[in-house]
């Protein structure tokens, strides 16, 4: 426990140092606001485009803020997914790569404390990137179109959360078995929007997917209700991430140094 | 409906911050991965995203 | 006492170290300052690794009777070649790893600062790391080896890369060092090993081929040798002489020869020489060393 702790302190102060501290949780935020702010002012958008014959009347159904707040989080969950890699990608194999990650592991530390506490770390840096910037679109939604309950906001936040921690997980996991960042970014995010596409066309078959997690979610800020395979859903999602860290330790253990 | 500052500034509020704290690192560096003013270029005429792939890509160390 | 019992290490299908076999002594009157020798290649590196529980012998064992559990606690490490945090302080590392080892922060404070002062970094603590010159890095990468006094310091060619004045301040550093624990440190260079090693371990193809103390080593090597010239031709009757121990035939009428290193041996050969009409034209005295003996090998 010690040892997780220290280490993830260090990697804290990794962050900060490398201004990771900023620059992730105000992309983060830009994304997320983006959206309902660019849906408000569409019609002077489209106006200012201009090329619309005189006397068009401009007529956009203004969208509920749950549509809007669902727009972010499909946002997140495209170029949101290509930001946790990009983030992620490096924990384990820049570590390889230097040999820094000798000066840790000729200390008292197994690869489970390693990895674990980076996992923890890099859990903590973008879920709060995402907070923040989930957090400040629903503020902004609220006040720009109709009412998304906290309710809901915080079900729908939580639920993403468990989609993040697979992401975070599955890059993680290639991480460890890749020293190329290109290699680690592209399989990593070849994997999760694979899925992502096939769970659109199969979605029957996929209720087990973390993909179709994004589906919990959009239930219950469009119907305000669960779908019923709710906890399917977690369970499996739960046990993959744990599966994942499982096989990323076993594959650090096994490589020599 | 005229633009409301008060949505729109703190996007902009952001946005700068964003390329100031990118310019405070690239004049610290004392070796970026390819030529400086490069980066300075992309940093300042690529809004938002332009920060964003320097801290990724730019830096050789921190 | 640290024991090392028929190591062997196997990468794939090349065999790095085999057959190791060596007790390092690690009581506190008995503390020695072993030096790992070999040309590249040899196996040091590996053997060193396996040491430190980086990596797994293929097979072998390594126990001692005086550290329990995880032998990582009672070992420091130098690698090859180091990395370390560029964007940390030199402080901050050593606080990082002697939190690792199971240093208290207090502790640790004192520490750091005793420690940087050893290895003359005391006024660039708070330096990014990133900044250090080589052979500071080297100085930085021995402090983090003995921030938690460790039983045993190992080190794998700690002045390899360094240019002729960081290689004296790392001598002397070691030299300071070893009065106050077990070191084993791997070198190529023959000198580095005579310098400051009162044991040596010479490796060849993975496996050691020669142990002992550098006396020992040195008496054992250093031989006379001898040559001769004649201007008739000298007979293969000289491969027999019971005091001779080597004949290397340089021509018909030269040879070069090694010869018991007693002093009489000298004048037997004389005697030899004459009795078989030998008309000696050039009979030249000269001495073997283990620089020789340790050539021959790395060829
Ligand atoms: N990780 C590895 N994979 C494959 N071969 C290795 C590995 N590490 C070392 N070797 C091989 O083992 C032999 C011994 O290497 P090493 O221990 O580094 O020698 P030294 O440190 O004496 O120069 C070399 O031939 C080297 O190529
Ligand atoms: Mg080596």
């Amino acid at each position: 426990m010690r040892g997780i702790w220290i280490i993830y302190k260090k990697e804290m102060l990794e962050f900060t140092r490398s201004s990771k501290w900023i620059w992730l949780p105000i992309v983060f935020t830009l994304i997320g606001i983006m959206q309902p702010i660019t849906s408000y002012y569409m019609p002077q958008i489209l106006d200012a485009a201009g090329n619309m014959p005189e006397g068009t009347i401009i007529k956009i159904p203004t969208p509920s803020g749950a549509e809007v707040l669902l727009k972010t989080l499909s946002q997140y969950s495209t170029i949101g997914i290509l930001l946790i890699v990009i983030s992620a990608m490096g924990s384990i194999s820049n570590e390889k790569n230097t040999g820094s990650i000798t000066s840790t592991m000729v200390r008292p530390v197994s690869y489970f404390t390693f990895f674990i506490s980076k996992w923890f770390a890099q859990v903590t840096i973008i879920s709060a990137s995402i907070g923040i910037g989930y957090g400040l679109t629903w503020y902004y939604t609220n006040l720009l179109f109709s009412d998304v309950s906290f309710k809901n906001f915080i079900e729908s936040c939580v639920i993403y959360f468990i989609y993040v921690l697979f992401i975070i997980s599955v890059t993680m996991c290639f991480g460890s078995v890749f020293r190329k960042n290109g290699a680690i970014v592209g399989s990593s995010f070849l994997l999760i929007t694979a899925l992502a596409i096939v769970n659109g066309i199969f979605e029957k078959q996929m209720k087990w997917s973390p993909s179709n997690l994004m589906n919990q979610v959009g239930s219950i800020l469009m119907d305000n209700k669960y779908l019923d395979t709710l906890a399917l859903n977690l369970t499996s999602s739960l046990l993959m991430i744990f599966g994942i860290i499982f096989v990323s330790i076993f594959t650090l253990q096994k490589q020599e140094l | 409906m005229a633009i409301d500052w008060n949505i729109i500034a703190p996007i902009l509020v952001l946005q700068l911050i964003l390329v100031v704290s990118a310019l405070y690192s690239l004049f610290k560096q004392e070796e970026t991965s390819g030529p400086k003013w490069v980066w300075l270029l992309i940093i300042l005429l690529i809004s938002t995203i332009g920060p964003i792939i320097y801290f990724i890509f730019g830096r050789k160390k921190y | 006492m640290l024991k090392l019992h028929d190591l062997s290490k196997v990468f794939g299908s090349q065999t790095a170290v085999k057959n190791f076999n060596y007790n390092i002594n690690l009581d506190a009157h008995e503390k020695s300052c072993i030096a790992l020798l070999g040309p590249n290649g040899a196996g040091k590196t590996t053997t060193l690794k396996m040491l430190t529980g980086l990596i797994k012998p293929t097979s072998g064992t390594i126990v001692s009777d005086q550290m329990n559990g995880d032998l990582r606690n009672y070992i420091g490490y130098l690698p090859q070649y180091p990395s370390y945090y560029d964007w940390m302080s030199a402080n901050e590392f050593l606080f990082y790893v002697g939190e690792l080892s199971g240093l208290n922060k207090n502790i640790l404070k004192t520490r750091i600062s005793e420690v940087l002062h050893s290895v003359g970094l005391k006024d660039v603590g708070r330096k990014r790391i990133g900044n250090y010159s080589g052979g500071m890095k080297q100085r930085l990468g021995i402090a983090q080896a003995i921030i938690h006094k460790p039983k045993l310091l190992i080190l794998d060619e700690p002045v390899s890369a360094l240019d002729p004045i960081g290689r004296r301040e790392v001598m002397d550093l070691l030299n300071k060092l070893k009065k106050e624990t077990t070191i084993i440190y791997s070198t190529h260079v023959l000198h580095d090993a005579e310098e400051i090693s009162d044991e040596i371990l010479i490796m060849n193809k993975g496996e050691i081929i020669e142990t002992g103390s550098l006396k020992s080593l040195k008496l054992k090597y250093q031989k006379p040798i001898i040559y001769i010239q004649s201007d008739n031709k000298i007979g293969n009757w000289i491969n027999e002489l019971s005091y001779i121990k080597e004949v290397k035939r340089e021509s018909d009428n030269s040879v070069t020869i090694t010869i018991e290193d007693e002093p009489e041996s000298r004048t037997r050969l004389l005697e030899d020489l004459i009795r078989n009409n030998i008309e000696i034209s050039k009979f030249v005295v000269g001495e073997s060393t283990l620089e020789e003996m340790f050539f021959k090998v790395v060829q």
